[in-house]
C-alpha cells in the first residue's frame, strides 16, 4: 500500500524517530510504512492521519 | 490496546528490565539450573544457566532505544504492532515446522522399533500439537 507519510512528515520537518514517538511505534515501523513494506493496522493508520490533521484516505492509497 | 495507549505505556518508566514472558523464561531456566545442580546434573545445570543468562541479557539489550526490530522480535521484547505481527508470523512458521517434524517423528517411531518411552513421547507430542492447533483455531476464529 502506498502512503504519503514520508511526504507529510518531511513537510513538517519531522524525523522518523520524532513521528514514531508521537504515534507510539518504533522508528523501524515508520520506515517500513514509508517504504511500503508494512501496512499499518487501522488504529495506527487513524493515529497517523490524525497526527497530520488529515483523513486516512488522504494519507494512504489502498488502490495503488 | 490503542496505539496511544501503547505510546503511554512505552513512555512510562519501566522499572523491570524485561517483559513478563522473558521474566518467566529466565526464572524457569535459572530455577531448573539450580535443581539440576543440586541433583548433580552439572552439564544440564550449566546449559540452563547459560540459557538464563543469555536470555536475560538479550532481553535487557533489546529494550534499549537503539535496538533493531529483529533484535526485539528475537528477544520477545515487542515495541509495537509491527514487532507483534512479525513475531506472530514467525511463530506460525515454527508451528508448521513442528507439525511436519512431529509427523516425521511419529512415522519413524512407527516404522523403526524404538523403546516404548520414546514412542509414547512421540505420540503424545504429536497429539498435543494437533490438539493445540485445533484449540487455537477454535479460539481465534471465534475471537476474530
Amino acid at each position: 500500500m502506498q502512503s504519503r507519510v514520508k511526504e507529510l512528515r518531511t513537510e513538517r520537518g519531522l524525523s522518523q524517530q520524532a513521528l514514531a514517538t508521537a504515534v507510539g511505534v518504533s522508528r523501524q515501523t515508520i520506515n517500513a510504512i514509508e517504504t511500503g513494506r508494512y501496512d499499518p493496522s487501522l488504529t495506527l493508520a487513524v493515529h497517523l492521519a490524525r497526527h497530520f490533521g488529515s483523513t486516512v484516505e488522504e494519507v494512504f492509497d489502498v488502490d495503488a | 490496546m490503542s496505539t496511544h495507549d501503547d505510546a503511554a505505556a512505552e513512555s512510562a518508566p519501566r522499572r523491570w528490565p524485561m517483559s513478563r514472558t522473558n521474566t518467566v523464561l529466565v526464572g524457569v531456566c535459572a530455577a531448573g539450573a539450580l535443581v539440576c545442580f543440586v541433583l548433580g546434573q552439572t552439564v544440564a545445570a550449566v546449559a540452563l544457566l547459560i540459557g538464563a543468562i543469555g536470555g536475560g541479557l538479550g532481553a535487557v539489550f533489546a529494550r534499549r532505544g537503539s535496538s533493531g526490530d529483529l533484535e526485539r522480535v528475537n528477544a520477545l521484547e515487542y515495541a509495537d504492532e509491527r514487532d507483534r505481527v512479525a513475531a506472530t508470523k514467525g511463530l506460525a512458521a515454527v508451528g508448521v515446522v513442528a507439525m511436519v517434524l512431529g509427523t516425521v517423528q511419529l512415522i519413524v517411531h512407527a516404522v523403526v522399533d524404538t523403546d516404548p518411552v520414546s514412542r509414547w513421547t512421540a505420540i503424545a507430542f504429536y497429539f498435543a500439537l494437533v490438539i493445540s492447533w485445533f484449540v487455537a483455531n477454535w479460539y481465534f476464529v471465534r475471537r476474530g
